[in-house]
């Protein structure tokens, strides 16, 4: 049986809604996928995804996140993909969703690096879509919270701020067990507008990327048991939302480290008219509404602020499994000698000579502060392809040049 | 009347005895009843861990007559060779570990700078840690329930968490604190340890990781320490609390 005559299932006729966001996480700098692989990226996994916002977004709105240095890159190969994009985003089929000008794990930068990568990456969104397009929304870089992050954010001008749900509440025994359909307050600044915290949810992203990606979804019971197992989270006596998916964009039709998919099967849907069909199943079901995460109703949002959501036992949560935690951009594989390199970088251009007092990282050039922020992007982290480790020497050695041209005295 | 500043082990790699005041030192066996913790509990010292369990520390005899521990010992181990000093004043210390060599094996993990505290100088009631994680002022968290970030996640993931510090981290209860600030050639990060036991004793150490194992050892299965060096500075300050505002 064809996917879309499949899945018949139909939530009871109530008033409450079941919200349905979606957020795909679009990053070239992805450690395994190489320059080399760029324009397949774009062409394989971007472009459809915008395929499915043109078709479906007008009832099921999609989530676009990216880093400034990703949306730089995408413009210089496929500018005609940004225009779509913003095109999309006027007729609000799309929202974009920043993070920050490089994906950097917020709690093991230092603040100035953390400042400038939300202040450039605002930047670079204004830059190339225009300033009615400034991100509102902010997606925790690699999902890892710290409670030192929405200040900064606020800062930065975001209003929302996304991040994994379970690893937050599997510290907070004391939370109702609907927080995780709700959204909350956090109060940076008392007095100031506060921010709303959106979850995502690592169990239902990961079950949506299981079922796209497998071989039998083709098949009628597959299909109705995954939009069940969706619809099950729907509550006839409050209104609820889910976050369908909050993940790599570069997983469908594409394996990272691997390149494109070859259709296998003569007549295998592609997997994002996989992902189109189950949007389309769900904004045809009632009861379920699909939204932008700016556009998410404060009746959502419990009146009480969320404190501390860190604990000493684990101050960052991280999204998905334990082995995701901050220890694997610290110090496992290359992650140690990288966060030297990018400690000792800083500390160099902050305290060149004959100049005090320091110079902070802003009043340096800006392309200056894009290398800094390149190099401590986590994606240089880990499964680091020799291209990318490459590149990031070369960033490096560009920096270690900058910074000896601050010497007034060459020796 | 001389005052104790700081007292070390010198058959067990300079490891700290007592700083007196500041309740840093080492926990000797026997001192715990609960049959995991029957060890002594060193402070300043290394443990390098190999994916095959083999463990190597610089717990060694290296200091003889005339060396003085703030110039330096040296000591060699089958893995590595290091060189260590320790200076201390009433309310500073400074530990330098300075790798010459190392012929290291595929690691589990490597750890050094570890700091017990010593119960019977902290309040346990007011115990915390405090570090900026990524941002500008310093965010603080109560220890109160059991915890270990080095504890393995499984065989192939040797730790489960680490403290974003900006290289600041902050150790203290209600009277006093200690600032703990790395710098060197090798970064690495702190992990804590808290137990508390049902006798009411309890037990607290501070570690620093250069290096830990995942998935993404695969590409560096061990760390490049060879010519590195790290060092850690320890300040002891009256009156621990209050301090979310200090950069």
């Amino acid at each position: 049986m064809h996917p879309h005559e499949a899945a018949r299932s139909q939530v009871p006729l109530v008033d409450a809604v079941l919200y349905i966001a979606q957020v795909y996480h679009l990053n070239l700098s992805f450690s395994s996928i190489p320059p080399s692989e760029y324009e397949t990226v774009i062409s394989t996994c971007y472009g459809p995804l915008l395929d499915v916002a043109e078709k479906y977004g007008h009832h099921m709105p999609i989530g676009v996140e990216m880093s400034g240095w990703t949306l730089e890159r995408i413009n210089a190969i496929n500018p005609q993909w940004v225009d779509t994009l913003k095109f999309l985003q006027s007729k609000g089929k799309v929202e974009v969703i920043s993070g920050g000008y490089n994906q950097i794990i917020f709690p093991l930068a230092p603040y100035c690096v953390n400042e400038a990568n939300f202040r450039i990456g605002q930047a670079v969104f204004k830059e190339i879509l225009g300033p009615s397009t400034v991100p509102q929304t902010l997606l925790t870089p690699e999902q890892c919270w710290s409670d030192a992050l929405p200040k900064v954010a606020h800062d930065a001008g975001f209003r929302n701020i996304i991040t994994e749900y379970h690893n937050c509440a599997a510290l907070h025994p004391e939370w109702p067990v609907d927080q995780r359909y709700k959204t909350a307050w956090l109060t940076p600044y008392p007095d100031k507008h506060p921010l709303k915290l959106v979850w995502s949810d690592a169990v239902v992203w990961q079950q949506f990327q299981r079922f796209v990606q497998a071989l039998d979804r083709h098949t009628d019971g597959a299909a109705r048991s995954y939009i069940d197992s969706i619809l099950k989270h729907y509550n006839n006596t409050e209104d609820r939302l889910l976050m369908l998916y909050a993940s790599d964009a570069e997983v469908f039709d594409y394996r990272p480290g691997k390149g494109k998919l070859g259709i296998t099967e003569f007549d295998r849907a592609t997997e994002w008219q996989c992902i189109g069909w189950i949007v389309e199943r769900l904004s045809n079901k009632l009861g379920v509404q699909g939204i932008n995460i700016s556009n998410i109703p404060a009746s959502l949002t419990p009146p009480d602020p969320l404190g501390t959501i860190g604990t000493a036992a684990c101050p960052h949560p991280t999204k998905k499994q334990s082995k995701y935690n901050p220890t694997r951009w610290a110090v496992t594989g290359l992650a140690g000698p990288m966060n030297w390199q990018a400690w000792e970088i800083l500390k160099t251009i902050h305290s060149f000579p004959f100049l005090h007092p320091k110079v902070p990282l802003h009043s340096h050039p800006m392309e200056v502060q894009k290398d800094v922020l390149k190099l401590w992007g986590s994606d240089y982290r880990t499964h680091t392809c020799h291209e990318k480790q490459s590149e990031c020497k070369e960033i490096f050695s560009r920096l270690m040049e900058y910074s000896k041209s601050l010497w007034p005295l060459q020796f | 009347m001389a005052i104790t500043v700081l007292s070390f082990r010198p058959q067990k790699g300079l490891a700290i005895n007592n700083w007196p005041s500041w309740g840093i030192g080492t926990i000797d066996h026997g001192y715990y009843t609960h049959p995991d913790f029957t060890a002594d509990w060193y402070s300043g010292h290394i443990v390098a861990t190999a994916t095959d369990g083999g463990k190597v520390t610089d717990l060694l005899p290296g200091f003889t007559k005339g060396t003085m521990a703030s110039h330096g010992v040296r000591f060699i181990t089958p893995w590595f060779d290091v060189k260590k000093s320790l200076k201390a004043d009433y309310c500073h210390i400074k530990l330098a570990y300075e790798f010459t060599t190392s012929q290291l094996p595929a690691m589990q993990s490597f750890r050094l700078g570890h700091f017990t505290l010593l119960p019977e100088e902290w309040d346990i009631n007011s115990l915390y840690y405090a570090a900026n994680a990524g941002g500008e002022s310093l965010i603080t968290y109560p220890i109160t329930e059991s915890f270990s970030h080095d504890a393995p996640v499984s065989p192939q993931v040797s730790a489960r968490h680490c403290i974003g510090t900006g290289n600041t981290l902050i150790i203290g209860d209600a009277h006093k604190r200690i600032t703990i600030v790395t710098s060197g050639t090798l970064y690495a990060v702190p992990m804590i340890h808290f137990t508390r036991f049902t006798n009411g004793q309890w037990f607290c150490r501070v570690v620093y990781s250069i290096y830990e194992r995942d998935e993404t050892s695969i590409h560096c299965d061990r760390p490049d320490i060879a010519g590195k060096s790290i060092c850690f500075v320890l300040k002891g300050e009256d009156q621990g609390r209050g301090h979310e505002d200090e950069d």
